[in-house]
Parts: C-alpha cells; structure tokens; sequence
C-alpha cells in the first residue's frame, strides 16, 4: 500500500470560524512553534523524520510563511509556501500517486504510529479517519486522495462527523502555546517521550550538541541541553531544564533557570533567567505571563549566524525566517 | 496629585514622603526627564522616595542604572528609596537585571509610605552614627580598653 503524507504549517481549517478570539490569537502568534529548533531539532523536523520511518514514501509540508532557504536535501520531501495552506494542501494530496494520504497539521506534536492508523483507516472504509486523544480531535486524518478533489470538498471532509475516529495512545503535546513548548522539553528531558535532545549526552542529564563550548568556569547542572555552536561563559549556570539552543551565547556569570534560550540568541552578561523563553530580544516571562520586548542590546539580542547548517539531519528549519512571528508584538501582557 | 511646573503628574506627597511615579517607558529619553524631577528631592537631607512603579511597561539598562543611582544618593543622605505597585513587566525587568532585592518593594504607594513612617526619623541623633545607639561611643570603648 503506497501512503503518502501533507504536513501542513499554518492555521487549523476552522480556525476563522469557531476559533475563540484569543485561542486565534495565541495561535497567529505561535503558530511557529512546531518550527522553532527545541532540544536540537523542530517539531517538523521531528515529524518528516518520524513519517520516513513509517515507510510513507512521499511527503509535502505546505506552510504559510516562505521558506527563505530552501533546504532540505530529500528528494521525496517536497515543500511549498502559500497563503492559503488549506487549499495547496488539497492540491498536493489529491496529485499523490497514493492509496491514503495522511494529512498532519502542526500544531501539535504527537506520536503515533502511522501503519496502525493507516490500516485502521483500511478496516473502517470511511473516507477520513481522524485521530483523537482523551483531550479531543487532533489535526492528525488520513484521508483517501479522492476526497481533496478540491479545497471545499477536502474542508467539509475532515471536519465531517461520518468520520472514523482513531484513538492515538502515544505522547501528544498540544504546543497551544509557550508553557506547552516549555513542557516538551520537560518532558523530553524526562524521556516521557521520543522528543529527546538531538545531542550526545556528556554527563548523565547533560546534553551537548557539536560545536557547544562551555568555559571551564560555567556550571550546567542535569537536566540541561546545549546546542549547536553555542557558547556559554565564565560563571554561567545553566539549570533547572533549561535549554541553550543552537548559536546561542550565554554571556559572562548569567544564571538560565528553567528557562528556554531560542537559537541565535545572545543572552547579556550578569542576567538572571528564570521561567522565560528568550528569542533574540523578546522574552517571555511564563510565571508572570508578560511578554517583553528588549531593545538594549546589551542585554538580550538577535543573533545572526550563518554557520547553521540545513539539512533534514539538522534543525532544518533554522535558516527560516519565522521565528520571530511568535513573539513580534511586544510589550504585551501574555495568557 | 500634582501638576509640578513642566506638567509632569507624576509627584504627590505625604508627610516627608514623596511618591513618584515612574514612567511607562523607563528608557533613557525618559530617564533625563525623571532625574530632572527627582534630582532636587535627592538633594535634600534625608530624602524618603517611593517610586510607583504601576506603569512601566519597559525599561532598559539606563533606567535600571537610574533606579540605583537614586538608591543610591538617598542612602547617601540617610534616606531610603522604594519601590511600589511593581507591574509585572517592571518586576521581570528587575529579577532579570537582579537588582529585585536590592530594593524593598511594596504592593502599593500607601504601604511604601508607611513603612517609612514606621520608623521614626528622630529616633536618633543625626549626626550620631547609627552603632552608636547600639554600642555607645567608640571613644569610650578604646579608653576603656
């Protein structure tokens, strides 16, 4: 049976419709989560990954930004930009040679298996099957590739009621929003799931990806994660499950406590980080739940780098420019 | 509250207590502006400032250096400065900078001023150093020995 696979990057299909104005907005404004590099790789990265292995032999992602660099190195991944994602993802779905196509919208992530759905979505004959866990549906459906005939027909489908639905009994994360992002990384560094730091592990709960330098004087206490080429100086203490992701600085005798540093992010010298997530200057602040924008560059800073590599293997995503569509707004309060 | 002769509302006072509200943007535009105010208030002898802090929604490393410097020169005078209403962008601002605990914080004006008042001015000499209430004079303490 030849499976094929739409990963989608954009807003969910109802989301101008029934969506709450400020679940809407917490979604246009981190709808990127699933691109952002977490413990050395992105969710989507993650997510290609997962479905090669599952044997699906041919996958689009479509998302709603433009992929600046285009990456990506496999010839059976295809990727595309539109503004309406919905529509190319039905185009893209209904042109695959294929006898199902999973259709996965992030979002969320979620392991499953993808065989197990599929050969459920055989014995039911619907023409959707969509996964659903104790909290509800998931944008996660397999659909036959004659149901995408068009954007309308494919819509009407997935939010069907005649639709089998699949329980999904692995891990899923939501990744509604920061603190969600925050708990994958707990989660991950408590191997409550695959989502494991995409680097060696040096000490027991220390993880340092190629390139991390750590000065001699720098404390990193369990768990921790160190990404790709970045830095953390003299007198540093990085703890409490945090991590420091790729092309990052972490700046003389800073304390990063249970806390998030975003790639390409100079952290200044002196700080104290806790309960936050840092990209470049904005910070957000999970225990207050307020977002800041910091504009003196001594403190926290956009780091330019173009040492990232891309590449499947890698953060492939981390040459995009979408990172910042999370956190633009700033000063403003949050959750 | 006052409107003081540049049209700043921003100062009001109780007792020898003045309260003075920081701006909403405590960068260093505003900074030159707020040392302009606050500057006369430092100067006098035991100055006793509560900064409302209820407003700022950023701050950077010019208005933060602002806030210890203040401190600063009202414990030069013998005086105290503190902080009130702490919004949460000024308390982040704060823990990130780690300068929270230097200052002693207070959930409103009112409770700020009453700390001061707590404590009262004329409980010692003022030229008298503050061990003295404690151990005496020192003088006496070397003849002795």
């Amino acid at each position: 049976m030849v499976l094929a696979a739409v990963v989608i990057v954009g807003p969910s299909e109802w989301a101008d419709t029934s969506m709450e104005l400020s679940t809407a907005k917490l979604q246009l404004k981190y709808g990127s989560l699933a691109c952002m590099e977490v413990l050395g790789r992105t969710v989507l990265g993650r997510t290609i990954e997962e479905l090669m292995r599952g044997k699906v032999h041919s996958i689009s992602v479509v998302a709603d930004f433009s992929f600046s660099s285009a990456v990506m190195g496999e010839d059976n991944v295809g990727f595309s930009a539109s503004k309406d994602v919905w529509r190319t993802a039905s185009e893209k779905a209904a042109s695959f040679n294929a006898d199902a196509v999973l259709l996965i919208r992030l979002g969320a992530y979620m392991e499953f298996d993808a065989a197990d759905m599929l050969q459920f979505h055989a014995v039911h004959g619907k023409p959707v099957t969509r996964a659903c866990n104790d909290d509800g549906w998931l944008d996660l459906w397999v659909i036959d590739p004659k149901t995408a005939t068009g954007d309308d027909d494919l819509r009407r489908s997935l939010q069907s009621t005649a639709a089998a639905s699949y329980v999904v009994s692995g891990y899923v994360n939501r990744l509604e929003n920061p603190r969600d992002m925050r708990r994958l990384v707990a989660d991950g560094f408590a191997a409550r799931c695959d989502f494991r730091p995409q680097a060696s592990e040096v000490k027991p709960g220390i993880w340092m990806a190629p390139g991390a330098q750590v000065e001699r004087g720098a404390r990193i206490v369990a768990p921790a994660f160190i990404g790709r080429n970045s830095k953390i100086a003299d007198q540093c203490l990085i703890t409490r499950g945090s991590n420091v992701e790729s092309n990052s600085q972490v700046d003389y005798g800073t304390v990063i406590e249970d806390s998030t540093v975003l790639s390409n992010t100079y952290v200044g010298i002196g700080l104290d980080l806790s309960h936050s997530i840092v990209d470049g200057d904005n910070l957000l602040n999970l225990q207050h739940g307020v977002m800041l924008h910091i504009s003196d560059p001594v403190v926290l800073r956009q780091m330019r780098d173009s040492r990232v590599p891309s590449g499947i293997d890698g953060s492939f995503l981390a040459n995009l420019d979408v990172r910042n569509m999370a956190m633009s707004s700033a000063p403003e309060k949050g959750q | 509250m006052e409107i003081n002769s540049k049209g700043v509302k921003n100062m009001s006072t109780s007792g020898p207590v003045v309260v003075m509200q920081v701006p909403e943007q405590f960068n260093a535009g505003a900074v030159q502006i707020f040392m302009e105010e606050l500057g006369p208030l430092l100067d006098s002898n035991r100055p006793r400032i509560v900064l409302d802090c209820s407003q700022v929604r950023s701050m950077d490393s010019v208005g933060v250096e602002a806030l210890l410097q203040c401190l600063e020169e009202a414990l030069k005078r013998d005086g105290d400065l503190k902080l009130a209403s702490l919004s949460p962008e000024a308390e982040v601002i704060l823990e990130l900078m780690r300068i929270a605990r230097v200052f002693e914080a207070f959930q409103t004006s009112e409770e700020a001023v009453r700390s001061f008042n707590a404590i009262p001015v004329d409980a010692a000499p003022q030229d008298a150093p503050w061990y003295s209430a404690v151990f005496g004079d020192l003088g006496a303490l070397k003849q002795a020995s």
